[in-house]
């Protein structure tokens, strides 16, 4: 499993839709993981978006994101888990014991807000499904 | 050690500004309409007042003792962060207008002003920050501006809206779009936009409506044909694949498809190859496809007329387009924009539409969308001798619509029943049989009623 976080100062990036680094967890069986660094592009977001497909995320765990990019990601399929802030390490790890991240490291004021999406899918704008 | 327990720790007490401020300094801050916090030099949240609370959606009890960026939550925290600005250079940011991410996920646009906090012997202990919420104005703004449309696509429904805000980013990748939506909803103006918007605007953008052109040409149409593919096939014709060559090519009623069709469409979407019929060899293609469709092709899927290899495809990303019935709100902006529109094109200069006439107009439900509407102002502008557009230039059904609810009004079922009569016999030119036909009762019933009801025909 490839999970992205946007990194600043080795915490989860207060705002993915301006975040400049990308770590990614690569993760085998069990709990163990190695990162990888990855610079984000600045510019429109779709280029973002598009960096994210060349590196094969499977899961991306950010703050805050806007409705709009997180509609994108949405339509492009990813599995977004978001308003999470912390250490980096310590959300991964969080993350692969299975905890919830909006109990244990949900931004300010965010804890357990828009509960529920934590095993849903990506899904197409509005209404479509992720490219097979 | 869990990284949250360091996030909740409470600011340092010695330099807590919170623990300066006189209660009534405290209040005055709440009553101000700009946001303000103040931070350690820890970058943790020392004080948060009540406008701080509205525009961020993050109450002063969440706030106090997080980080700043955390709470705050703006485009700028993580390469440009003001008051780390301010802090450095010991210079005072002015009115920097950024963008903050609310609880609900909105972009508010806000101006911020930052400024550096000193205690009694002059060291510094922190910095403030005030932000003011410019979405209001933002939107008075486009109010002004009049920003409701989208390239050619009018509207100020929220859906539509959201769809204008995502659309410069889609338009920007290269990926396959399904436009969805009733006929008549402006799929192929959404089309348009995108390729207007993508870096293959300055190439073609050629249209293919699947169902317009028989199934036996669709294949030589896309591909184009090799001279003596066919009897008839006199010299090479290039098919739309290679008209679209580096721009859009946009493939409406795609449902309409043959399935053999859709395995060589699949072909070339996804390998950007194609082979013109008789020729031998492959040709490419660099070619963004946009699709639509009116009908629910995931549907069609699962009934087998559309096959889901090619349904994954093109459906990478899906616009969906409200029908005109869900989004009422934009008649008025539509019926203006078609008034300019007619004018400028049959030079004539109709200043609008009259209140009863527009009242007509939001009562009906436009099976047939935005084409619909147009087309009623179109008719309505060739009957038109005046400088206003009247209701009675718009088509009979609209009033017949107008009529049942003038009958619903009327009362008792026995007015009810008097002004149906009346309206059918009007609609029919005082003809009695058509209106006995429409009304479902016997020509003799109609009399009999009329006799009763006491209409005359003359008079109606």
């Amino acid at each position: 499993m490839r999970i992205g976080l946007p990194v600043w100062e080795k915490r989860i990036s207060p705002v993915f839709d301006s975040a400049s680094t990308m770590w990614i967890a690569c993760s085998g069986s069990g709990n163990d993981y190695h990162w990888e660094t990855h610079d984000l592009p600045e510019g429109p977001m779709i280029y973002r978006i598009q960096k994210l497909l060349q590196l094969n995320i499977d899961v991306l765990i950010c703050g805050a994101v806007s409705r709009c990019c997180l509609q994108l990601l949405n339509g492009y399929g990813f599995q977004v888990v978001n308003w999470v802030c912390g250490d980096a390490d310590e959300v991964v790890k969080a993350f692969l014991a299975g905890h919830s991240l909006q109990e244990t490291h949900a931004m300010p004021g965010m804890r357990n807000w828009g509960r529920g999406f934590r095993h849903r899918k990506g899904r197409c704008w509005q209404k479509g499904r992720r490219k097979q | 050690m869990s990284p949250k327990k360091n996030d909740t720790q409470k600011p340092g007490t010695k330099h807590s500004f919170m623990k300066l401020l006189p209660e009534q300094f405290k209040r005055l801050l709440d009553c101000i309409a700009d946001g303000m916090f103040s931070v350690d030099l820890s970058w943790r949240i020392t004080s948060f007042n009540r406008a701080a609370e509205e525009i961020t959606g993050i109450s002063k009890d969440d706030a106090l003792g997080h980080r700043c960026c955390e709470v705050f939550k703006a485009n700028i925290c993580e390469r440009d962060c003001a008051l780390k600005q301010t802090m450095a250079t010991n210079r005072p940011v002015i009115n920097k207008k950024i963008y903050i991410v609310n609880k609900r996920g909105e972009r508010i646009p806000v101006t911020i002003s930052t400024a550096i906090l000193y205690d009694a012997d002059g060291n510094v202990i922190g910095g403030v920050e005030t932000f003011r919420d410019l979405s209001q104005m933002e939107a008075l703004k486009k109010e002004l501006h009049r920003q409701y449309s989208f390239r050619d696509i009018i509207s100020r429904n929220p859906q539509m809206m959201e769809l204008f805000e995502i659309l410069p980013e889609i338009a920007q990748s290269d990926v396959t779009i399904l436009v969805s939506g009733e006929s008549g909803t402006g799929k192929e103006l959404v089309a348009r936009a995108i390729h207007d918007l993508s870096l293959r605007r300055n190439h073609p953008f050629i249209a293919v409506n699947c169902g317009a052109i028989p199934e036996t040409l669709m294949e030589s149409e896309l591909f184009g044909y090799r001279k003596g593919a066919f009897t008839g096939a006199q010299h090479h014709k290039p098919g739309r694949f290679k008209l679209a060559d580096k721009g859009t090519l946009f493939l409406d009623e795609i449902s309409e498809l043959s399935l053999t069709l859709q395995v060589k469409l699949l072909r070339a979407i996804e390998t950007k190859k194609y082979e013109p019929l008789g020729a031998v060899s492959q040709e490419t293609a660099d070619v963004r496809i946009v699709t639509a469709t009116n009908k629910n092709l995931e549907q069609l899927v699962n009934d087998g007329g559309f096959r889901e290899d090619l349904y994954y495809r093109v459906n990478v990303i899906s616009i969906e387009l409200p029908p005109l019935r869900d989004r009422l709100e934009d008649i008025p902006l539509l019926v203006d924009f078609f008034i300019q529109k007619f004018n400028s094109l049959q030079h004539k200069s109709i200043e609008g539409i009259s209140d009863d006439a527009l009242s007509l107009l939001m009562r009906y439900d436009y099976p047939g969308n935005v084409r619909e509407l147009q087309n009623f102002v179109e008719r309505a502008f060739v009957l038109c001798r005046g400088d206003t557009l009247e209701k009675k230039y718009f088509p009979e059904k609209l009033h017949a619509l107008d009529e049942k609810e003038e009958m619903l009004q009327e009362g008792s079922l026995s007015d009810v029943e008097a002004a149906a009569i009346k309206a059918a016999l009007r609609r029919h030119g005082g003809r009695k049989q058509d209106a006995a036909r429409e009304l479902g009762i016997h020509r003799t019933t109609l009399y009999r009623k009329m006799k009763f009801h006491g209409i005359d025909v003359e008079k109606e």
